[in-house]
């Protein structure tokens, strides 16, 4: 069943970004060509224009994260979702899955629109790599791999977690002493949820780095305080996925 | 299993506003029940705790002898009152939808259905009528070989040459050995096809029987005897 709902789900927003990578594609093969020919008006305006692109990219992914969520869940269509013989994490699980995808593909496309940009040109890519390398492992001296890996957990952590934070909003807007002002609720739910997080963060970080010195980041420390900031936002993410579940499954107040 | 719904002690409150006190009844297998009360009687909530939408204050509501959750979802077919469908499918998008999550749909059913109205698959529903839209949604929902079908004032916003279409339709489609609970207050119309009656007024139970048992008794029509027993 959650086969079907990702499926349902890739349908209905494949509509929206699949012609936003298009676009973004032509415009960087067009970008590239005026930067063979040296064309520098149509440089100024292809850059700024793929620049846009990507910034709607980013706010088109966001608007979708919200409206899938509560169009397809809260609103009418819920009637339909709700009574599929699918439950509550079935109908969460496909949302946040597609929306990841979503955002890895986005990322994606920029490389690949860097790559574009720069393929062939008279950089030395090699060189630049090499330096680059060499720069990283000097900051970090030796378990570069660890941190590498625990940036990447952050990233995704951190994405799993905006993601969650806003269904949870969602879900909370619509209980019923809000019946009236869904999506208000919604909106105040995600400030203070928003800002109820960050006082918790700014006490345990300060809380605990008054005792210790900055370490170096790959240092046991470093990576101890990496490991604890992942742990953090897997926790966040956590509450926020439960607390839109038990909404859902009790607590679900249809129009 | 005599029964495919059992209410048992069951009460549904809306914050201080009782919807539902203290219900309980056994609807039989095999029976069409229509389930008549005025507006804002608990007909809707009713339903909405049988196909598990909303969950019990206290008491349970048990379907074919399980709690309302997955399993009972697959048996149940349920038709709101609303447009619940996303109005920018093609119809044979809706009904690849219906096929892919309902074991028990009736894809052959359903597209024959859908050409005696002359419905073109490839419109999307945004451009049918509300009449039309709701034909289709009825369609689907009688498409279902379901033990349980939960219909929801189908005949409310529609024509009366559309209702005894879709009277017609839910007579001649529904599952055999399967029981209907119909809500409507166009009683009229629709008594003729009952087996049976529940009255619901403010949350509880008025009268419950069968319709021959209660014209005989009463000397009267369902449609006149609501009209007694709701009298404003």
């Amino acid at each position: 069943m959650l086969g079907k709902l990702l499926k349902y789900e890739l349908k209905a927003t494949a509509r929206t970004f699949l012609p936003l990578y298009g676009a973004i594609i032509i415009l960087a093969l067009v970008n590239k060509a005026f930067l063979s020919f040296e064309f520098e008006y149509g440089m100024l305006i292809g850059f700024l224009t793929l620049f846009g692109l990507f910034i709607a990219l980013v706010v088109v992914t966001l608007v979708l994260t919200v409206t899938r969520f509560y169009k397809n869940l809260l609103s009418s269509e819920g009637y339909l979702m709700f009574t599929l013989p699918v439950n509550a994490d079935q109908l969460i699980w496909s949302k946040l899955l597609v929306t990841l995808l979503w955002m890895a593909a986005s990322c994606a496309i920029g490389v690949v629109t860097f790559v574009v940009l720069l393929w062939q040109t008279s950089i030395p890519w090699q060189d630049v790599l090499n330096a680059v390398k060499e720069v990283f492992q000097a900051a970090v001296e030796g378990n570069y791999m660890g941190v590498i890996i625990q940036f990447m957990v952050a990233f995704l952590l951190s994405a799993l977690g905006s993601i969650l934070m806003i269904y949870a909003s969602l879900a909370i807007g619509q209980l019923p002493p809000f019946s009236n002002n869904r999506v208000a609720a919604a909106v105040v739910a995600f400030i203070l949820i928003n800002i109820a997080v960050n006082i918790l963060e700014l006490i345990l970080v300060f809380g605990l780095g008054m005792t210790i010195d900055t370490p170096a980041i790959n240092s046991n420390l470093g990576m101890r305080i990496l490991t604890g900031a992942n742990i953090l936002s897997f926790i966040e993410a956590v509450a926020f996925y439960f607390a839109t579940r038990i909404i859902l499954k009790k607590h679900l107040n249809l129009a | 299993m005599q029964s495919i719904v059992e209410f048992d002690n069951l009460t549904k409150e809306f914050g201080k506003k009782k919807a539902l006190d203290q219900i309980s009844l056994q609807i039989p297998k095999g029976r069409i029940i229509g389930l008549l009360g005025p507006n804002g009687s608990g007909k809707t909530t009713m339903m909405k705790l049988m196909n598990g939408l909303i969950q019990p204050s206290e008491g349970e509501v048990r379907i074919d002898g399980i709690k309302p959750g997955t399993e009972s979802k697959k048996i149940v077919s349920y038709l709101p009152e609303k447009t619940y469908l996303n109005e920018w499918m093609k119809v044979r998008d809706i009904i690849s939808f219906f096929g892919d999550f309902y074991a028990d749909f009736d894809h052959y059913k359903c597209r024959e259905l859908l050409k005696d109205l002359n419905i073109d698959i490839n419109d999307k529903l945004k451009t049918m009528s509300k009449g039309t839209k709701e034909k289709v949604q009825l369609i689907l929902v009688m498409s279902r070989k379901a033990q349980l079908y939960l219909l929801d004032e189908p005949i409310g916003g529609v024509d009366p040459a559309a209702r005894d279409y879709i009277l017609k339709t839910i007579l001649s489609n529904y599952n055999e050995g399967a029981s209907i609970i119909l809500s409507t207050h166009l009683i009229g119309d629709v008594e003729k096809i009952f087996d049976d009656v529940i009255f619901l007024s403010y949350g509880t139970i008025a009268l419950n029987g069968s319709v021959d048992e209660i014209r005989e008794e009463k000397g009267k029509s369902i449609d006149e005897l609501f009209r007694e027993v709701f009298k404003c």
